[in-house]
């Protein structure tokens, strides 16, 4: 027998709850399938970093209310609780192979925080009471298996159980299932795989407080990437080593790093307390997501799966399109909740936020391809820039001091500006695409 | 017949996105292979960040 809602989502992450409590709180019947059983735990890796509160991001301004304990887009009106711990980032010091640094912020703890480190899964349990509280009804351990598209309506089908609804909203994240039975993927360009492993740790011997610290270096001649995030509370650090190259291994990673010169002394007393992993497929981006009555929000359609912020506005602004559709349905007047929703999407989400910024800082590694040169730009750029943790801002930041620099590379390394002259030119998936041979 | 060692399987979810035959599924929060889909195509052993995923000769009872 099918279950019969106005609205399904799948996937009841950030965006997919938004999305929900957007469709309920306009009166409409909405239903959550997750194939998790324990919907508020987190297996995946996750930086559990909001950003940045200190400027516009995805056309909003996010904030924590501390007063009333709410996560807030002050714009777009939307707001829900989060009674866990918050802690403000303030500088982001970015390491090269040879521990050259560029650091973001200038350590000034009084101005705006460029980052908030929060507890996703407390953050997730106040979603999910707030969903309940709009009537949605929720199915944990309800795998998506396919969808079957009919005129006026879509009928999901989830292992045993089915789902009729005239409407669907795609909130599965950056590997999606709906976006590839719809046959989207067909259209979209794989990039690259990111491979993750990541843990919380105690007894970190942090080289700045309230900072966010990232690191490249070489193992094997591939380039791994390191984030440490600092933990909400109690002197905990989210410890993340990622690489988008198959044959590295990530255990031998962590090894590498924990016992390197360059970082040994931060990890001598660390204790891992909790594991995580991911693998996330990079594709390019979504640019129509509405297809046969199914609606693409947050990471299920773009190509970055950096920002939470970004992926719960989507979610939001995805839900109130679809109940502003229903409405215009039952009214029987002209639609355009669903194209709005898609402008924005294109030109807000996608095309603002372009795909190939966020690869820059992927791509790093692989634009300046050896440690050696990257050490060298990096010397060359030592001078603190505006306090950011958002990667499009870093990227732009990076670019134009790098232009103001070119003319002491031309004098010092001639050889070097002309074997990157033609990297930079180039978009980094292309550059990404030239060096990884292992994307299966 | 591919195997999941569920000692080292974090259940981050990354082999049932990319399995191209949806054989591997969440069963009780626990990553499990149906091996009557899977072609042992080993995308699930290649991508795993913590090498869960494990192959064995032959069909098993």
């Amino acid at each position: 027998m099918k279950e019969r809602y106005d609205v399904v989502v799948v996937g009841a992450g950030p965006a997919g709850l938004l999305a929900a409590k957007a469709v309920a709180q306009n009166g409409f019947d909405v239903a959550v399938i997750d194939r998790k059983q324990d919907l508020s735990s987190v297996s995946r890796t996750c930086g559990q970093s909001l950003l940045p509160p200190n400027e516009y991001f995805f056309g909003d301004i996010f904030h924590y209310n501390e007063k009333d304990k709410r996560f807030c887009y002050a714009s777009t009106g939307l707001s829900f609780p989060y009674t866990g711990a918050v802690k403000n980032l303030y500088t982001w010091h970015m390491h090269s192979p040879g521990m050259n640094k560029l650091q973001f912020g200038s350590g000034d703890e009084n101005g705006a925080p460029i980052a908030l480190s929060y507890d996703k899964e407390i953050m997730l349990k106040c979603l999910l009471e707030e969903v309940r509280s709009n009537h949605v009804d929720i199915f944990p351990e309800t795998e998506f298996t396919m969808l079957q598209p009919g005129p006026g309506s879509v009928v999901v089908v989830a292992g045993d159980k089915q789902f009729q609804a005239t409407s669907v909203i795609a909130a599965d994240g950056a590997n999606s299932r709906v976006v590839e039975a719809l046959g989207y993927n067909t259209n979209r360009r794989l990039i690259a795989n990111l491979y993750v492993k990541s843990c919380f740790i105690k007894g970190f011997n942090p080289p700045y407080k309230n900072s966010i610290i990232t690191a490249v270096t070489f193992l094997h001649d591939k380039p791994v990437y390191i984030f440490l995030l600092p933990r909400p509370e109690d002197d905990e650090w989210n410890f993340l080593i990622l690489t988008l190259e198959g044959s590295v291994d990530l255990e031998e990673a962590y090894t590498h790093i924990t016992t390197h010169p360059n970082y040994a002394d931060w990890f001598k007393n660390a204790e891992n307390v909790r594991d995580f992993a991911a693998i996330e497929s990079i594709l390019s981006p979504i640019i129509k997501p509405f297809r046969n009555n199914v609606l693409i929000v947050g990471d299920a359609g773009a190509c970055q799966e950096l920002e939470c912020l970004g992926a719960m506005l989507t979610g939001w602004k995805g839900g109130l399109a679809i109940a502003t559709a229903l409405k215009e349905q039952q009214l029987g007047i002209p639609p355009r909740a669903v194209d709005q929703y898609s402008d924005w999407w294109l030109n807000t989400y996608i095309k603002q936020y372009d795909y190939q910024d966020y690869l820059s800082i992927f791509g790093i590694a692989y634009i300046f391809s050896q440690p050696e040169i990257i050490d060298y730009v990096f010397s060359l750029l030592k001078e603190p820039f505006p306090p950011t943790f958002n990667p499009y801002t870093a990227v732009g930041l990076l670019g134009a001091r790098l232009q103001g620099v070119m003319p002491r590379i031309m004098q010092e390394r001639p050889e070097m500006l002309q074997q990157l002259a033609g990297k930079m030119m180039m978009f980094p998936s292309d550059v990404m695409a030239e060096t990884l041979e292992d994307i299966s | 017949m591919v195997h999941i060692n569920t000692e080292e399987c974090l259940v981050c979810g990354g082999c049932i996105d990319l399995c191209p035959k949806t054989a591997i599924r969440m069963i009780d929060d626990t990553v499990t292979v149906d091996n009557d889909k899977c072609v042992e195509c080993m995308i699930c052993v290649q991508v795993c960040p913590v090498g869960a995923p494990y192959a064995t000769e032959g069909q098993e009872s």
